[in-house]
């Protein structure tokens, strides 16, 4: 939680007014982590990594009550991280290429974000996304806390139901592994991420999302890691 | 025979005396929903200081409430055209459409209704069967107060606190919906009494000079 110290809350102005940067982190964000915390000094689902409890926690579609709380403090982590003073403008190099392969242009990735942003009613999240197995780009959103990150057990959901149906031969890497994602931005789109700043008007919040607040530094990092998890596979990491 | 005859008297009157435009009474004749209106406000935008700042009133009917009704009624004419061309998969799609903006009109219509100026009597606890009614089903108006702000507290991302009269068990009770979904997507028999909108933009403006809690 230290990527914001308060000496830096104005710095995504005049696009993310200090007032929300200080109530979005120091109050939501916060309430997240101290709620999650508090459930965790009680609960069986202690000892996981954060993304670890995030699929354990959402339970193939029948969330524990962990999981609310583990999936905001993990989004709201990654939006801050997609964000930097003087962003947007449009990315180069690798991820240039990469996204006018998979989107046509870089005009067209950014009007499917924003359309993408205008289609979700209520509470959720707008991301850009590496497909692992098409190995391709995406934009869909989520509602509430919902984060790409619980969809990869959706494969141990399916097993069972093949199984009883003596379904042996359907290509079960094309249907789970369609759901297998590797976030690459979001964007907070619970009315509190932009209320303050831009009341009902959420169009002009996405735009200057887009075309001043993304971090495409942040979005090469996180291509160059997603990018290894598709080429070499999923590391086996030997327990300590 | 005579049915038929009564039938086009009735659409005749429908479209010439009922006041209504002849596109939408034929449009109610054929069965189809007819579009719907912002509703004014029973009170000024100011009036119900300060528990609701006047800006947030403002916003909240002139810009959400009424986003909501034009969405619906956009969403009513695309179903009128995918009805008339039998496009069975247009129709289904514009269902999600019209939950969300028609239950934003409905509940918002029963929301300004729930309010009053202190002045007219806003915020005095109920009497009469009312008031025996919540003593009977919660204990006290406290306990009501108290188990409503706890599910709006609990409420993920953005919805509605109802309290309910389940007109076929005779009972209240403290409901929630999510998004704008009606209180009546909870059950056929639940009328809705009072509703709180949790949405963020029924009170973020104001988040400072509230206590969070």
């Amino acid at each position: 939680m230290s990527i914001l110290r308060c000496d830096v809350q104005d710095a995504l102005e005049p696009y993310m007014s200090r007032r929300t940067v200080e109530l979005h982190w120091g109050k939501h964000h916060q309430d997240y982590v101290d709620g999650l915390n508090k459930q965790l000094a009680t609960s069986p689902l202690y000892g996981h990594t954060l993304e670890e409890l995030i699929k354990e926690a959402y339970n193939n579609g029948n969330p524990l009550p962990e999981y609310n709380n583990a999936a905001q403090v993990w989004n709201h982590h990654f939006f801050w991280e997609s964000m930097q003073p003087e962003g947007g403008g449009s990315p180069e190099g690798g991820v240039l290429q990469q996204i006018e392969k998979d989107f046509g242009s870089f005009t067209n990735f950014r009007e499917e974000f924003i359309r993408s942003a205008s289609q979700l009613l209520g509470s959720g999240w707008v991301w850009l996304v590496l497909k692992r197995t098409e190995k391709k780009l995406a934009v869909l959103h989520t509602r509430n806390a919902i984060s790409p990150l619980a969809f990869g057990d959706i494969v141990c959901l399916l097993d069972p139901f093949l199984k009883m149906f003596n379904i042996f031969s359907i290509n079960f890497a094309m249907t789970s592994h369609v759901l297998f994602l590797q976030p690459i931005i979001s964007l907070d789109l619970w009315e509190h991420a932009y209320y303050l700043d831009y009341k009902d008007d959420r169009r002009s919040y996405v735009t200057n999302f887009i075309d001043h607040l993304v971090s495409w530094h942040t979005v090469t990092l996180r291509m160059m890691r997603a990018e290894s998890f598709v080429n070499l596979g999923e590391p086996t990491i030997p327990v300590a | 025979m005579a049915l038929r005859t009564l039938a086009s008297k009735k659409t005749l009157s429908l479209a010439l005396g009922g006041g209504a435009r002849p596109l939408a009474a034929a449009a109610a004749a054929r069965g189809v929903a007819t579009t719907v209106s912002l509703p004014d406000l029973p009170y000024d935008f100011g009036a119900l200081e300060p528990a609701i700042s006047g800006e947030i009133m403002r916003l909240h009917h002139q810009k959400h409430h009424a986003t909501y009704v034009a969405n619906y009624n956009k969403a009513l004419e695309q179903l009128d055209a995918a009805v008339s061309k039998g496009d069975a998969s247009a129709v289904v799609q514009l269902q999600g459409a019209i939950k969300f903006n028609g239950g934003g009109h409905v509940n918002h219509s029963i929301f300004w209704k729930n309010l009053k100026p202190i002045s007219e009597g806003g915020g005095e606890p109920p009497h009469g069967k009312l008031g025996w009614a919540i003593d009977e089903h919660f204990g006290s108006f406290e306990a009501l107060v108290k188990k409503m702000n706890a599910e709006g507290a609990a409420l993920q991302g953005s919805g509605w606190v109802w309290l309910a009269l389940d007109k076929e068990a005779k009972k209240l009770s403290v409901e929630t919906t999510p998004n704008q979904d009606p209180l009546v997507t909870k059950g056929a028999s639940f009328v809705p009494l009072l509703g709180i909108d949790v949405w963020e933009h029924a009170y973020y403006l104001q988040v400072i000079s509230f206590c969070w809690n």
